[in-house]
């Protein structure tokens, strides 16, 4: 196999990542490694029905770019993705 | 008497010689008459020769018949030395007259307990060599008088005595220590002998008079004894009332002390029986090192207290002037950055500032308008403005620490908050692979870390865990104690630090837990928390106190906005 051929084995390669919610469901995406994940959080967001300026992705601890994809993230099959919801506040009671 | 003299007041000496007397009575009711006939052998000897070479012959010669007869006229001169140790022996009276010299001595009549305990470890570190040096002046007169070393029994009573004394002193110079190191030791004022011995009592007991071994016999009546102790009194008070009269930087200088040590030398060669007085003196130099060494130790604590003080006041003013230069309008340029901003026309979803993985959209920095709530956006994209700024200090200055700033969604998910199932549940397992992105991916490396926390979508507080310090603190403008998430944080150290570094957390007892105190800056309406958990982390990550109230925080707001469009947090 060529460097060439084996480059693209690569960005061809599959795998599974979870967006899990703060309610504690998970949701799968089988995705290219080579994906923009704007694909992914645009999808989750439309079939959640919610407004992506709402919601924020997170990859232990730091936001995920929407121009970002898996091979950049260095994300594994399984990995975790957070889906925080947009926090507010002014006062406490 | 007169070394002793310095540390005690006239009516404190009064006081001693009359309890001296009372117990020498005592004493001498059962040795006296068991001695009385060498007694009057030595006294008419005495008359006879009326030369003190010629008496001490006489008596030397008589110690050698027996040890049990020659006790009596070593007790003589026993008197000497015993008086030293008898005199220093620490009884309450003794403590009592250091402490009223002591508030005498001061302008206001009172004065803290540091101070207090300060003085009462100095003088009995000063007691402590005297009772040595009587240890030794007592050998050399024994050996003297006998031409041999003393039985073996007398010796031990006498070094035992001696040793419990010693023993004792150290023991309370050691409770004096720990009482110098309680923190209410700073603040709290004695001015009387009660509030003292109150203040004393938390850390030690008083030894009853009745501890103290009995005083020794008054030979005050013997003529040889009274002429010996006259002249060595003499000779004392003279060195010590040169030391009384020396200054404090004269105090140290030894050249006069030696001076009238050799003249003293010079008195003492011709009346030999006073070598113990060769002793003394040295025990005064002794004295001298001791007191020497004991000022430039609390010079060298005055001075570093000095510098803390000194760089205290240096962050106070540093402080005072963020605060004031927050507090200065921005030039017409910047404010023109921030009304664009937080105003300006633009789509809801448009991205107005990226920084790294880090962005806010238009709808976000809007929330920097007077009275509106700030989200997520705004205040996490502030902390990595924080966080770059918390770098840029470290490459100037390699011996500072880095900081991290975890988003607010780190508690969210430590806390499992919002999940169906378990909400509020600590999971450390949530955020464990959280501090890969930690500079250093070590946490315990950092100097702080910095939590900013969203309470129920309604409230926002900042939790700052001070790794170097090993505390952890809320920041709560509305002024919480934040319990729950103090717990979290430290029970998240913990999982941590079992986790990466597969033991547990060094010196778990150590950490310090503490809710917001009452000098944390408060909101005073139901809108600005959010600006206030950013200006906590501004000022904290700097090491600045919070010196910015209320009436800074619209400003603030547009610091915030300034910073955000500038990316740059303001220095």
């Amino acid at each position: 196999m060529s460097d060439n051929e084996k480059a693209a084995d690569e960005g061809n390669e599959t795998i599974t990542i979870r967006i899990r919610d703060q309610t504690g469901e998970e949701t799968f995406f089988k995705i290219k490694k080579t994906t923009k994940m704007q694909k992914v959080f645009e999808t989750y967001a439309s079939r959640k029905g919610i407004q992506s300026s709402s919601i924020r992705f997170m990859l232990d601890g730091e936001r995920i770019l929407p121009d970002a994809t898996p091979k950049m993230l260095e994300m594994d099959d399984q990995d975790q993705i957070d889906c925080m919801l947009e926090q507010t506040g002014g006062r406490s009671f | 008497m007169g070394i002793i003299g310095r540390f005690h007041s006239r009516r404190a000496r009064e006081a001693m010689v009359s309890r001296k007397h009372t117990a020498a009575k005592r004493t001498m009711k059962t040795i006296v008459p068991k001695f009385d006939k060498h007694q009057e052998r030595v006294v008419s000897a005495t008359k006879a020769s009326k030369d003190t070479s010629s008496a001490r012959e006489i008596i030397s010669a008589s110690t050698k018949k027996s040890w049990e007869q020659s006790a009596a006229s070593t007790g003589r001169f026993k008197f000497l030395t015993d008086q030293t140790v008898a005199v220093s022996s620490l009884t309450e009276a003794n403590i009592q007259d250091v402490v009223l010299d002591l508030l005498q001595s001061t302008s206001s009549g009172s004065c803290s307990v540091l101070v207090m305990a300060n003085a009462l470890v100095q003088s009995m570190k000063c007691k402590e060599s005297h009772a040595k040096g009587a240890e030794d002046g007592e050998f050399g007169i024994v050996a003297m008088l006998k031409g041999e070393a003393p039985p073996t029994d007398w010796w031990d009573r006498r070094s035992n005595y001696v040793k419990e004394e010693m023993r004792r002193r150290y023991e309370w110079t050691e409770t004096l220590d720990r009482l110098l190191k309680m923190p209410s030791s700073r603040d709290e004022k004695v001015s009387s002998w009660e509030e003292a011995k109150t203040s004393l009592e938390k850390v030690l007991s008083f030894p009853s008079e009745d501890d103290v071994t009995a005083l020794p016999p008054d030979y005050s009546d013997d003529p040889i004894a009274k002429k010996y102790s006259k002249k060595l009194d003499v000779a004392l008070d003279e060195v010590s009332e040169q030391r009384h009269n020396l200054s404090t930087e004269e105090r140290y200088n030894f050249r006069t002390v030696i001076s009238k040590t050799d003249q003293l030398r010079k008195d003492i060669q011709s009346d030999e029986d006073l070598n113990s007085i060769v002793q003394r003196v040295k025990t005064d130099l002794t004295f001298n090192a001791t007191l020497r060494d004991q000022q430039e130790y609390y010079e060298k604590l005055r001075q570093s207290d000095a510098i803390k003080q000194l760089e205290e006041r240096r962050k106070l003013k540093e402080a005072r002037e963020r605060a004031a230069s927050l507090l200065r309008p921005l030039t017409p340029e910047q404010r023109q950055i921030v009304e664009m901003a937080v105003r300006g026309p633009g789509r809801e979803e448009e991205v107005i500032a990226q920084s790294g993985t880090d962005s806010v959209l238009r709808q976000s920095i809007r929330t920097l308008q007077p009275g509106q709530w700030l989200n997520d956006e705004v205040i996490h994209y502030f902390l990595v403005m924080l966080a770059n700024r918390d770098e840029e200090l470290c490459k100037k200055d390699p011996t500072r620490k880095r900081s991290h700033f975890f988003k607010s969604f780190f508690i969210t998910k430590l806390l499992n908050e919002g999940d169906a199932t378990c909400d509020g549940q600590y999971e450390y397992r949530n955020v464990k692979r959280w501090s890969k992105k930690v500079p250093g991916k070590d946490i315990f490396a950092l100097d702080k870390i910095i939590f900013p926390v969203n309470m129920g979508n309604m409230h926002w507080i900042c939790v700052v865990a001070f790794m170097t310090e090993k505390r952890i603190q809320v920041y709560d403008s509305m002024g919480s104690s934040g319990q729950t998430y103090l717990n979290a944080i430290f029970q998240y150290l913990k999982d941590e630090h079992m986790d990466k570094k597969k033991k547990p957390l060094p010196d778990e007892d150590q950490w310090q837990l503490i809710g917001t105190t009452r000098d944390t800056p408060q909101q005073r309406n139901g809108f600005d928390c959010g600006v206030f958990t950013c200006m906590f982390a501004d000022f904290l990550s700097k090491d600045t106190p919070l010196a910015f109230t209320q009436e800074h925080i619209n400003q603030c707001r547009e610091r915030i906005a300034l910073s955000i469009m500038s990316g740059k947090a303001i220095m």
